[in-house]
């Protein structure tokens, strides 16, 4: 007794003071972290001063400058000067964002091609703006670039050098011309990129480190480019740069390093036995993760709607609700959400119990119709219902015209209403009530069905004395979930709100978001009622709902219960038939025609309205099949990086009793019940480089985006099939003298194989079209197949967008068959 | 009370056939058991009495009154039985008196008479006092009570139960074998009972049914049916046995497996026979006494029972011996056997066919 209380202390201790150490070294990360934003406030730099120090890479440039800019410079008010030093950074990026629009690669060809041209300089400026631009390069471009010699490389700066140093033409005359003829931004544009050239004068190619150097300048926060600036100044030690350069980096890791030591210290002392396991490393890495890029951003943009400027306000709530347009769009989407709730859940019960319960005739082809819907983006009905409802020449709308005769005017019915978006959200959100109830129902015990009937109560009356009071806690949940993706929907509010003025919360959100410092504070506050909603919506069905969810020992051998429709047989079917017609046919096939469609006011009866155009362009367009690439490695990344955690997660969950398994799933679920715009814009605003992490703008931050969305998706059906594998199979191989990690691959793998692969897309699916975080997050270079399809609809052209839209239609249906033949039939989405 | 007369049912789910040609009246009062193992046809019999399945052909009759077959098909509802589930089926969503008070609820009728009629039931399930609890506040047996109080609210003139046991433990199963029993006696209703449990059907039936393979093998009293089995299967199924070959000749049969020792034999049967002895009916005398003579091989001492393997000629032979004989043998002891009673069946060659059970 004494040895074992003596062991236990001394592992006790060992801990301890393994943990004192770790919480030291978190501490004086942190300190360094803050010494270094100390000394970088202390030396008095500021981002001008910064941009200074880039420029001031050679002392060839200090006097290139003094002759060449300065004087330009010196000849502008003092005004004209901040100006042009405050927006020349912003400038540039946004030059360089007007030249990505168009096609940036071949005009760099172009210019290529001319290269005798006497707009050498310009080329030239404008391979030294790419060579600048880092990230916004893309791997197309710099193969074009490299395309230039060292030797043209060093003529084109001749010819400038030349120009520069002739003394009849100095450059600071036709600078001068062309800053007097130009005003504002494209005046100070001209000057930057004089400024440019002026660093290159020496003649010299740019080394490695200068061009690595100004790319990390132009990419990354103040700090970094202090940092540089100091470095090339020799004012600061080698060690101090690095944290300088890395302050915010250091302070990050030396809080989430605090973090795990002090939920580690209250795991090791809840667990008494003071012996670290490892699987708490692999539990603090997910919620490190899980705090940097969801809880941390969440918290930021419920700290900074109430603290905008550092002081805590209601100003930015007021200014926002009582804007008249932002309360229509907070009563819109709460009307929109809570009548898609209940049209949804009115229309999901019957039919999951037609379905499920009836001998329905197509019972599994309806199944799998209502199913598939699921899979589909949401904008995608949205843009079919926009064609067959169009108040003008809505397919639908004209039939009824000439059936009831009711002459030229438009309607009788009108997408762009409140109406018209309930409808389309309806049609496209029921499935998950559908889902959710199907479950259930297939679930329960057929027998207490039966024990109505015998006990005297016809079918309709077991229905709703038996069969709906079991279902009430899954119909809540399935009802809930309807109103939050309803509520925190973009695509559909986005396509057929926009032209009919119908404003939501959530396209309020993204149009705030483009509208600078202030729009991204509004866009915060709005973002906090969507969170809100979201929440209690997320605890009512996650703690309160699925307590009371009903366990019902299941008798075996019983088959399920078929209700007989006699007589009604035949009309529900055509009943169900037609609304499945109306429902998913009727729009998919719209969006078909609308892709052959010349004029999109005339038939697609009419031969001469007919043409493949629209499919030739799409597929010869590269930005579109630069576009699918991007979605197809997002969503391959995200789903196989989410696969793995939630592989991971199963097991911590379903095999271990470990403590402390439960956080990472709390947080996971907390994520997949965020709305994707609230999650966007918090991502945006914490990952700019303020908290060390600098993402802003790449594939990394849209990856991150859609795990904190979608991996909630994959976790489930990996946790549910581990949960149907008796332990018993695991302990029986381990018996038989296999390891644990022969184990988990020869049997648990191939056992839950079909659910790891329809996990992966499950995961893969949504990322792989989704649109409305994307819409927050993309940049030139990242933008998916989703969002290009969402910018042909609303400025090129529907006809091509529709060809998109049936193209990725498409590769959902050819998934899910994939899926189905993967897994033997054993899983279909 | 009620008499079910079934005529020429046959039910088959798409090619296969689960019961074939069922022909039989249970009546009124009567304790019918319908046993046989997993698979055999029982449950769907039951569940073609209560409406959930319709039979393939032939006809059903509930008293005089046509129920399933030609057009006809009165649906659960109408059929005015009690039935009692194997997973209880007791909603988890009303309370034990909601539950109880479902049948009458449905009727409509008064809510004094409700309350005087759910009350009489819990009273007979013993769980008056639990009237106001939810089913998962209660456990296993009495959940199963409240599914037996909610079948006979509504006085129903037939009651069918479908392995209402099978999920509860072994002592349990045991005392409500002899509640349900003494509430049949009382009530003097028609029950019709499925079990795979040979002791339940033998404990409370007035008349079981085995059933193998969609076939009723034999129905009668449950004394007769044990000590009568009709075919190798019904002997087989009920208790515990031995099939030797042997050859019925001259008054003896001969067994060439035991060294041709032989049995004294009365009976009609000559030829080849196969003769079906329970371990039971054996037992232990002198080497010289015995019928049989062999060598002690092994025994498992039960407690009540002493379970031997004794090695007659080329066969081992079980014997089923009392507990008290386990000190007065060894192993390797040379002992005789005495025959109390056995079965003679001609051997047709039908017994492996007949003990596959089909699953």
């Amino acid at each position: 007794m004494q040895v074992q209380t003596k062991k236990r202390t001394a592992a006790e201790i060992r801990c301890k003071i393994g943990l004192l150490i770790f919480l030291l070294l978190s501490f004086s990360l942190i300190a360094a972290g803050l010494w270094g934003i100390d000394q970088y406030n202390g030396s008095g730099f500021d981002q001008e001063a910064a941009y200074g120090h880039i420029y001031q890479l050679t002392p060839e440039v200090d006097s290139l400058y003094e002759t060449s800019i300065a004087p330009v410079l010196e000849g502008l008010d003092a005004q004209t000067q901040t100006t042009i030093k405050q927006t020349s950074r912003q400038l540039l990026e946004s030059a360089w964002t007007e030249a990505a629009k168009e096609d940036r690669a071949a005009k760099v060809d172009a210019l290529l091609s001319a290269a005798s041209d006497p707009d050498r300089e310009q080329m030239e400026l404008l391979s030294l703006t790419y060579s600048l631009s880092g990230p916004k390069v893309s791997s197309k471009e710099k193969k074009a670039l490299a395309a230039f010699t060292d030797e043209e490389r060093a003529e084109f700066r001749q010819t400038v050098l030349s120009a520069m140093a002739d003394e009849t033409i100095p450059l600071t005359e036709p600078a001068l011309s062309a800053v007097e003829d130009t005003e504002g931004l494209e005046r100070a544009g001209i000057l930057m990129q004089m400024f440019l050239t002026s660093v290159n004068a020496d003649n010299e190619p740019l080394t490695t480190d200068h061009v690595n150097g100004l790319k990390k300048a132009a990419r990354s926060g103040d700090a970094r480019i202090a940092a540089y600036g100091m470095a090339a100044g020799g004012s600061v030690s080698w060690a101090s740069q690095l944290v300088l350069s890395h302050t915010k980096t250091v302070i990050l890791i030396g809080a989430l390093l605090l973090l795990d030591v002090i939920l580690l210290y209250f795991l090791l002392r809840a667990d008494k036995s003071w012996r670290v396991d490892f699987k708490w490393i692999v539990i603090l890495a997910i919620v490190d993760f899980l705090v940097m890029f969801q809880v941390l951003p969440l918290i930021y943009l419920v700290v900074k709607a109430f603290f905008p400027e550092g002081t805590f306000t209601f100003e930015v709530f007021q200014r926002l609700y009582t804007y008249p347009m932002n309360l229509g769009a907070l009563s819109n989407t709460l009307i929109a959400a809570a009548a898609t709730m209940v049209l949804g859940t009115l229309l999901a019960f019957p039919l999951a119990w037609l379905v499920g319960r009836t001998n329905l005739y197509g019972r599994k082809f309806f199944r799998s119709l209502f199913v598939l819907t699921y899979m589909v983006p949401p904008y995608l009905g949205a843009m079919a219902w926009l064609r067959l409802l169009n108040p003008n020449v809505g397919t639908i709308n004209v039939l009824l015209r000439t059936l009831f005769q009711l002459g030229d005017a438009p309607g009788p019915l009108n997408i762009y209403s409140l109406g018209g978006m309930i409808w389309v959200l309806t049609t496209f959100y029921y499935p998950y009530a559908f889902i959710t109830i199907s479950r259930a129902m297939e679930k329960m015990d057929p027998s207490l069905e039966e024990a109505s009937r015998i006990s005297g109560a016809s079918p309709l009356k077991t229905v709703f004395k038996v069969t709906l009071p079991m279902m009430t806690p899954s119909l809540i949940a399935g009802a809930l979930l309807v109103f939050v993706c309803a509520a925190s929907c973009y695509g559909i509010p986005s396509i057929i709100g926009a032209p009919g003025k119908v404003h939501t919360v959530t396209t309020r959100i993204i149009e705030y978001n483009g509208l600078g410092a202030q729009g991204l504070s509004d866009a915060t506050g709005l973002s906090v009622f969507l969170m809100v909603i979201a929440i209690v919506v997320l605890y009512i069905s996650d703690f309160v709902i699925a307590k009371k969810q009903y366990i019902t020992v299941s008798g075996k051998s019983t088959r399920p219960n078929v209700v007989e429709l006699r007589k009604w047989r035949i009309p529900l079917t055509i009943l169900v038939g037609l609304f499945a017609f109306i429902v998913i046919l009727v729009p998919f096939a719209t969006i078909l025609t609308t892709s052959f469609k010349v004029d999109l006011g005339k038939s697609v009866l009419d031969a001469t309205n007919l043409t493949v155009d629209h499919w030739k362009t799409i597929f010869s367009r590269s930005e579109t099949i630069d576009c699918l690439v991007n979605s197809l490695i997002f969503g391959a990344a995200t789903a196989t990086i989410g696969i793995v955690v939630a592989c991971t997660m199963s097991y911590l969950l379903q095999r271990t009793r470990i403590r402390g398994r439960k956080i990472p799933d709390f947080l996971i679920t907390l994520g997949s019940g965020t709305p994707s715009v609230v999650i966007a814009l918090g991502l945006i605003m914490t990952m700019k480089g303020d908290f060390g992490i600098n993402i802003y703008n790449t594939a990394y931050i849209m990856i991150i985006a859609y795990l904190i969305k979608y991996l909630m998706m994959g976790m489930r059906t990996v946790v549910s099939a581990m949960s149907q594998i008796h332990v018993s199979l695991e302990e029986c191989s381990q018996i038989s003298g296999a390891s644990w990690a022969k184990t988990m691959f020869k049997i648990t793998g191939p056992l839950i194989f079909p659910s790891i692969a329809a996990g992966w897309f499950l995961i893969f699916i949504p990322s792989f079209y989704e649109l409305s975080m994307t819409a927050l997050l993309y940049s030139n270079n990242t933008k998916t197949i989703g969002f290009q399809l969402y910018e042909y609809w609303t400025y090129t052209s529907q006809q091509q967008a529709s060809a998109m839209a049936f193209g990725i239609l498409l590769i959902v249906v050819a998934i899910n068959f994939l899926l189905n033949k993967l897994t033997k039939g054993e899983f279909s989405i | 009370m009620a008499t079910v007369t079934i005529k020429h049912v046959t039910k088959a789910f798409g090619d296969n056939v689960v019961l074939k040609e069922f022909n039989e009246t249970f009546h009124d009062g009567e304790f019918v058991t319908l046993l046989g193992p997993s698979g055999c046809g029982k449950t769907t019999m039951l569940r073609i009495i209560a409406g959930f399945e319709k039979p393939t052909s032939g006809e059903l009759y509930i008293d005089d009154q046509l129920v399933s077959g030609g057009k006809t098909f009165v649906p659960p509802e109408k059929r005015s039985v009690g039935m009692v589930f194997q997973s209880y089926a007791v909603w988890p969503h009303m309370n034990v008196y909601d539950n109880v008070a479902y049948p009458l609820t449905i009727k409509k009728a008064p809510k004094a008479e409700i309350k005087k009629q759910v009350d009489r039931v819990l009273e007979i399930v013993h769980l008056s006092q639990y009237a106001e609890r939810f089913p998962n506040q209660l456990s296993g047996g009495q959940q199963q009570r409240v599914a037996l109080a909610r079948a006979l609210v509504a006085a129903p003139k037939l009651l069918l139960l479908d392995e209402p046991l099978s999920n509860l433990d072994a002592k349990l199963r045991e005392s409500m074998r002899f509640e349900i029993k003494e509430i049949q006696k009382e009530l003097g209703i028609t029950v019709v009972y499925v079990t795979h449990d040979q002791t339940e059907a033998m404990a409370m039936s007035d008349r079981i049914f085995l059933i193998n393979r969609g076939v009723v093998q034999q129905c009668d009293r449950p004394e007769v049916i044990y000590n009568q089995p009709q075919n190798q299967f019904v002997a087989d199924f009920l208790g515990k046995v031995e099939f030797f070959k042997g050859e019925a000749k001259d008054g003896q049969i001969t067994f060439p497996g035991m060294n041709n020792m032989h049995i004294a034999y009365d009976g009609p049967k000559t030829g080849k026979v196969e003769v079906a002895i329970r371990p039971e009916n054996l037992y232990f005398t002198t080497p010289e006494e015995g019928q049989l003579a062999g060598t002690l091989e092994a025994q498992y001492y039960l407690g009540d029972v002493d379970d031997c393997r004794v090695r007659v000629g080329d066969t081992v032979v079980r014997v089923i011996a009392p507990g008290y004989v386990f000190n007065d043998l060894k192993d390797g002891q040379q002992v005789g056997l005495g025959v109390r009673d056995f079965l003679v069946f001609d051997d047709d060659g039908t017994l492996e066919q007949l003990l596959q059970i089909q699953t």
